[in-house]
């Protein structure tokens, strides 16, 4: 058993806990990071590092995510590299209604101030000859990119660990202590209690069980996602590709009542990205459940998708399946925020886009807690906008 | 029987002759002949079309072992070097009086001349006699199989299957030394298909990876196309080295195999 004491405790060792405990630092602040089993235990190290200003909200959400952007692209200068590749994607449309749809994106994200073509068949074509005959159209987003998500929590712990941060991997909070005036006292653990005045909940998925410990209520529920990788040096197209589908699919949660087909009941979509390792990632899917186990069914309706966009698809081997969970909220945007609980927050809750938002979110979160001005304002994230919802 | 090739490794002589491996005396007192130490039904017949005589029969379904008639054999050995097992000889009882000759498959190098002295080993590779080397046949036919043949006297005949690797003449303890030192220096690749060596494993390790799982994400070991198969053991030994806790067992993801996105994206209804 080790006591000890913290400025801040961090509770989680995945992209929002690592990010939370790298700006803090950088502030000078005294920061543990308590995490349950190893670094990026969880969904980080089941995520695809897409980091695209795509499918996001207009208005604020998509101002939030280039600025997250912006963040990722300064941290390739600051610490270990972790497979950044700037390549641009494309998102293509099915059939002409969708072409609609696309090109209605695309006027919001121009009002957005995000770089962004419109491509219409030949140039779709032009752009990845593999695409099948039919697809009409899309959308080309040249910014933005992807990174190995694992590769990058590793780089921001070796960052951590070398100015001075401490990270305790398997380690399992058990409690946390608030005192009867609702101020944060310590959190407890099973090797011992910290003291510390400031503790931050980025637990992604299971935060609602740490939120429970200080009598907070997080809601953030499991949307599973389902990835194939196909073997390697294959190619099928040269950057990351998907289906509008995808930004459909951020507004609704699968599953609804009115969902008939298996695709619908689990969001089936296509998405290809092309990897550092030169195989293939190959998605995607949504729907709530909290296992991290892959779904036959999910794997054969995607394989279907993929083939329906890249007819080439169909002779290449897939060599491995896995899945994880998004951590979802009611309104699919994430919680970056104080709480009831004087000296506890919460930075949780990304949905689909916690890589991406990671540094983002836990520059702002160290802002937060060094009572600064945040570089965006952090009504939308905050964690009582669930309240009026559920009275 | 002392042992079965289940328990050691490799078959016994009892255990040949009671399978009826071996042919007749009196064949053997005519000259070379082929002796086929294939016990094990495996589906394998390359040694069937390899014989130019017709004397190797193993038909339908391709796991029968292979039977030899003696009578059509002329010894010639060409069967030795297309038997994928390693398991075929060519013993003559009737090279001179009192000595005999074993042919025998020997892939390693440096190969022994004509004429040398060497160290006749028997199935298990232990030393029986010295023996004479009298041919190397490394012809374009044997596709990268040299056949040896040594004269050993007759008694030895029926045990003598192979001769000890030169450029090894130490003791076996020092060669097993020796290759386990070489395979601690840190360029020895452990995961083939990424192309990740023992230094990158141990690096992950000293990071604070204790599992599998953890080596896997740190390195990409067992990422690639064999999904682990190669490697996974070979982690697991060097977790285990370096901690007290008993290592878990990895995540098993689908498919077992690699499987073609065409195959996969079939649903079971249509099969």
């Amino acid at each position: 058993m080790m006591n000890d004491v913290a400025d801040v405790v961090v509770i989680g060792g995945g992209m929002q806990g690592l990010s939370t405990a790298y700006f803090l630092l950088k502030k000078g602040r005294n920061v543990t990071v308590i995490e349950r089993g190893d670094i990026a235990n969880g969904t980080t190290s089941r995520s695809d590092g897409d980091i695209f200003v795509c499918d996001s909200t207009p208005g604020y959400f998509t101002k939030l995510q280039k600025a997250a952007l912006d963040e990722i692209v300064a941290l390739t200068h600051e610490i270990d590299d972790f497979d950044w590749m700037a390549k641009g994607c494309v998102i293509l449309a099915e059939n002409e209604e969708q072409v609609e749809i696309a090109k209605k994106q695309y006027q919001e994200k121009i009002a957005d101030g995000i770089r962004c073509r419109f491509m219409d068949k030949h140039d779709v074509h032009e752009d990845e000859p593999n695409t099948a005959p039919d697809i009409p159209g899309g959308l080309e987003f040249p910014d933005g990119g992807s990174l190995n998500p694992m590769l990058f929590a590793y780089s921001l712990t070796r960052a951590i660990r070398q100015m001075g941060g401490k990270i305790r991997c398997f380690t399992t909070v058990t409690g946390i202590d608030v005192s009867p005036e609702g101020v944060l006292r310590g959190v407890r653990t099973d090797d011992g209690d910290i003291l510390c005045s400031t503790a931050v909940i980025a637990c992604g998925v299971w935060s609602r069980e740490i939120g429970m410990m200080a009598g907070l209520d997080i809601p953030i529920t499991p949307m599973k996602g389902d990835l194939l990788v196909l073997e390697p040096n294959v190619y099928i197209t040269r950057r990351k590709t998907m289906d509008i589908g995808y930004s459909l699919l951020r507004h609704k949660k699968a599953g609804g009542a009115d969902e008939k087909t298996f695709e619908e009941a689990h969001g089936i979509g296509f998405l290809i990205e092309p990897t550092n390792e030169k195989n293939a990632l190959i998605g995607f899917s949504k729907y709530p459940a909290d296992s991290t186990v892959s779904s036959l069914g999910v794997m054969q309706a995607m394989a279907r998708r993929a083939i329906r966009f890249f007819p080439i698809i169909k002779d290449m081997n897939v060599i491995r399946a896995y899945a994880g969970v998004r951590p979802w909220t009611p309104d699919h945007e994430a919680i970056v925020s104080a709480t009831d609980v004087q000296g506890l927050y919460v930075n949780a809750g990304h949905a689909g886009d916690g890589i991406k938002l990671g540094p983002i979110s836990g520059k702002m979160m160290s802002q937060l807690i060094c009572g600064e001005q945040t570089d965006f304002d952090l009504a939308p994230l905050r964690l009582d906008r669930f309240k009026e919802v559920r009275v | 029987m002392d042992g079965t090739i289940l328990q050691n490794g490799y078959p016994s002589l009892d255990e040949l002759r009671q399978m009826g491996r071996f042919p007749s005396e009196e064949r053997f007192r005519k000259g070379p002949v082929a002796v086929i130490e294939c016990i094990q039904q495996i589906p394998c017949d390359p040694c069937e079309g390899a014989c130019p005589f017709g004397a190797i029969h193993v038909g339908t379904p391709i796991t029968n072992l292979p039977v030899l008639d003696e009578n059509r054999c002329t010894g010639c050995g060409a069967c030795i070097s297309h038997c994928s097992g390693l398991a075929i000889f060519v013993v003559n009882k009737a090279y001179k009086p009192g000595m005999a000759t074993v042919s025998f498959p020997h892939e390693y190098l440096p190969l022994p001349e004509n004429g040398q002295i060497v160290d006749a080993v028997d199935r298990a590779g232990s030393f029986v006699c010295k023996a004479e080397v009298i041919r190397i046949s490394n012809a374009p036919a044997n596709d990268h199989t040299p056949v040896i043949t040594i004269a050993v006297p007759l008694e030895a005949a029926d045990d003598v299957r192979g001769m000890k690797r030169l450029g090894h003449e130490d003791s076996y303890a020092g060669e097993a030394e020796r290759g386990i030192k070489a395979a601690e220096g840190d360029d020895v690749l452990v995961c083939r298909c990424e192309e990740i060596s023992i230094g990158d494993i141990k690096k992950a390790i000293s990071e604070g990876a204790t599992t599998l799982t953890g080596v896997k994400r740190r390195t990409r070991a067992g990422m690639g196309l064999c999904q682990g198969r190669t490697c996974h053991q070979l982690i697991e030994r060097m977790l285990q080295n370096a901690s007290n806790v008993p290592v878990e067992p990895d995540t098993v993801r689908p498919p077992m195999v690699p499987v073609s996105m065409d195959v996969l994206g079939r649903s079971a209804d249509d099969e």
